[in-house]
């Protein structure tokens, strides 16, 4: 399958399959969009039918007219894309710029022997460029040429059959961890919630077409109902019971589709990852472009210990695939006293087990104490507002005898676990209440740098130091609260120009002074 | 896995003078925050004004239909148009104050932005994370020769940060330097 029409190139077209999973994609993204057409048609009202059939179809010949258009071409440090029927466009990717190639390969296609390729740069909101359909031999190929290229570029183009790095398999995570982590997963509530509303949708749609029976049924328990009101709230919790039930159930089972026989490997500099149990998703993170490491411990996983590890990298890595967060993971769930295990994966020179965690400032406990207190002035007043003076009498002193005290250990513990720690090379940065949010950040990484203070943080001679490293845009930045006005200025000094100048003036704000007295 | 031998934070300098205010830190060196033109107390009063001319149009507007239905209406919008009024006053002379506060330098290796009356913000880019420079300026800022200094990171949070109200000329200069020291794409 080639075409020649452009002097000297190569141009390749994709696979064939690639029209079927084109159309498949298509059908499957407006399958929601053609069940509300179908549930109109039979109720009578073609038209939005026809409302919703027209984009489709039209979107599945536009994709259908750039999939067979589309063609490829290996050369010259570039990968060059050509595609469209009536504007031609023609990109060229320097093989410099490309960070990642991701594949990705579900169950109709692993059927016909091809996966999907995505190449990722920094930068920009998708993918770079997406290869639907190509032969394993055709992805070996691209990847071949990815790795030539950049080993040419590094400069030894000597040896030029090397061929691929060994793979090193570092970590796999065995199905007992992966159903604990959808055990526990976050996404649980919202599951849980679209069941409900299902439920009540389905109850609200299907209340005209009930057969007689049910709706006798129905009679007679609102009637048992209304004259036994345990019955009533013992209902309600089975029902509840059996919701969440079934959404712990939905996320479970999405864990394990996602992350079934996850493995991390190690080839060359790069690491690589591999999971799916339908789907099979491949992908790449270059050590040497990962920004930031962070470990979310969420509330659930922490009484086991259990924390998620992400890799933050420049550009936008972790919105493959349309959005759904997933490169960026480096482990689904680990234990935490493994962590030193994936920190040193991606940097061997940092010292997670050996960090000596230095206390921020107890006006930490101070502010969130406060802070809270003022919601709970809000919250009373509310309740003043709604139920009136002679409700509250009772009410409100319950609220303050069990909030104030939960206020004051909320704000402790938050105190409590907030720390920093920094060496030569790595800050590393904890903080969190219920889940913990960890942070390793490379000196040499940091974007840009604030320090911050508020009134009440001057009255204290405090401030906070907010450090900025590379990531999808709308990222969180790192913030070490409330430290020693002083120390925040000479971290930021230090962090801001991680080598030391030797020679010229002494710079008197910034880093390290041989000799000088360690700050305890 | 071997044992890692323990490495020790870099000892920091401790320091005699407590200085509460960050603004009052060393920058280090003989550097020292720069104003910005005084111009631009102008150019920020005339904006903020502009949006309050709009907004009390409105309230005006509002007051004026309601003024004759309703009786009772009076009394509270003078107190809501006082209210107000005070508040405008505030949000439009702040820039007399907040100005002095503002300040930038350029030191050897990075550009330091300071700003914020109560709340203060001091934020540094090294030179060789500066992605590109821009200066830009809008018609108001035209008439007063004065354009914005934007200096673009790879920072996911703070991506670019902007030294607001510079002469024209102060402005240009100081992207054309950044431009030749930043390096770009030096970090990704």
């Amino acid at each position: 399958m080639q075409t020649s029409d452009d002097r000297d190139v190569d141009w390749r077209a994709m696979h064939p399959t690639m029209v079927l999973l084109g159309v498949g994609g298509v059908l499957r993204r407006s399958i929601l969009p053609l069940l509300v057409g179908g549930y109109a048609a039979v109720m009578g009202n073609l038209f939005i039918l026809f409302l919703v059939i027209f984009p489709a179809v039209i979107s599945t010949l536009a994709l259908l007219g750039r999939f067979l258009s589309f063609r490829y071409a290996l050369g010259e440090g570039h990968i060059r894309i050509r595609e469209g029927i009536f504007s031609r466009k023609i990109r060229s990717i320097p093989v410099k710029r490309i960070h990642n190639l991701n594949t990705r390969q579900s169950p109709v296609a692993r059927l016909f022997r091809v996966s999907r390729l995505d190449i990722e740069t920094a930068g920009g909101g998708a993918a770079e460029a997406s290869f639907v359909a190509l032969s394993y031999q055709a992805v070996q190929e691209i990847r071949d040429f990815v790795r030539l290229e950049k080993r040419q570029d590094a400069g030894d183009a000597g040896d030029e059959d090397v061929g691929a790095p060994a793979e090193r398999t570092l970590y796999r995570i065995g199905i007992r961890d992966i159903l604990i982590a959808g055990a526990t997963t976050n996404r649980m509530g919202v599951i849980f919630v679209a069941l409900a509303a299902l439920f009540q949708y389905a109850q609200d749609a299907y209340q005209d077409f009930l057969p007689p029976w049910i709706e006798d049924l129905a009679r007679q328990a609102s009637t048992l109902e209304n004259q036994d009101p345990l019955t009533l709230v013992l209902g309600g919790l089975a029902a509840f019971a059996a919701l969440f039930l079934v959404a712990w159930l939905i996320s479970i089972a999405a864990a394990l589709l996602r992350w079934h026989r996850f493995t991390l490997s190690r080839g060359g500099e790069d690491l690589h990852i591999r999971a799916g149990l339908l789907t099979i998703r491949e992908f790449t993170i270059p050590r040497g472009k990962v920004q930031a490491l962070t470990c979310v411990m969420s509330a659930f996983r922490r009484p086991f210990g259990l924390l998620q590890i992400k890799v933050r990298s420049a550009g936008h890595v972790g919105v493959q695939d349309g959005g759904r967060g997933e490169s960026d993971v480096l482990a689904p769930i680990a234990r935490l006293n493994r962590t030193d295990f994936f920190v040193s994966v991606v940097w061997p020179a940092a010292n997670w087990d050996d960090v000596a965690w230095r206390p921020v400032h107890v006006y930490t406990r101070t502010r969130q104490f406060r802070f809270l207190v003022a919601w709970l002035v809000v919250v009373s007043t509310a309740l003043l507002a709604i139920f009136g003076l002679e409700w509250n009498q009772t009410a409100l002193p319950i609220v303050w005898i069990v909030g104030a005290p939960l206020a004051w250990l909320i704000s402790h513990l938050t105190y409590r676990q907030t720390g920093y720690a920094c060496d030569e090379r790595f800050i590393y940065i904890k903080r969190g209440f219920l889940g913990m949010h960890y942070w390793v950040i490379p000196i040499n990484r940091i974007q840009n740098a604030s320090v911050l203070q508020s009134p009440f943080q001057r009255w204290r001679r405090l401030g906070s130091l907010a450090l900025d490293v590379a990531g999808p845009s709308g990222g969180k930045e790192a913030v070490i609260p409330n430290i020693d006005a002083t120390v925040c200025w000479l971290l930021f000094n230090r962090f801001i120009h991680p080598a030391p100048d030797p020679g010229g003036e002494p710079r008197r704000g910034a880093g390290v002074i041989p000799g000088s007295e360690s700050l305890s | 896995m071997e044992h890692k031998p323990p490495e020790r934070m870099p000892p920091l300098r401790r320091v005699e003078n407590h200085d509460a205010d960050i603004e009052d830190l060393d920058l280090g060196g003989r550097h020292e925050f720069e104003r910005l033109d005084p111009a631009v107390r102008f150019l920020w009063f005339l904006s903020r004004a502009i949006f309050w001319g709009l907004i009390l149009a409105v309230v005006f507007f509002i007051g004026l239909v309601n003024m004759f239905s309703n009786p009772g209406f009076r009394l509270y919008f003078l107190a809501g148009l006082a209210v107000l009024g005070l508040i405008a006053a505030i949000h439009l002379f702040w820039p007399f104050f907040s100005y002095r506060h503002w300040g930038y330098s350029l030191r050897r290796n990075d550009l330091v932005i300071k700003s914020g009356v109560l709340f203060k913000r001091i934020s540094a880019v090294p030179f060789s994370r500066i992605q590109h420079v821009d200066s830009d300026s809008g018609p108001i800022e035209r008439t007063l020769g004065l354009a914005n200094l934007v200096v673009h990171t790879a920072g996911a949070h703070v991506g670019s940060l902007s030294v607001p109200g510079l002469p024209v000329e102060q402005a240009e200069a100081l992207r054309d330097y950044l431009s030749k020291v930043g390096h770009t794409h030096a970090n990704i």
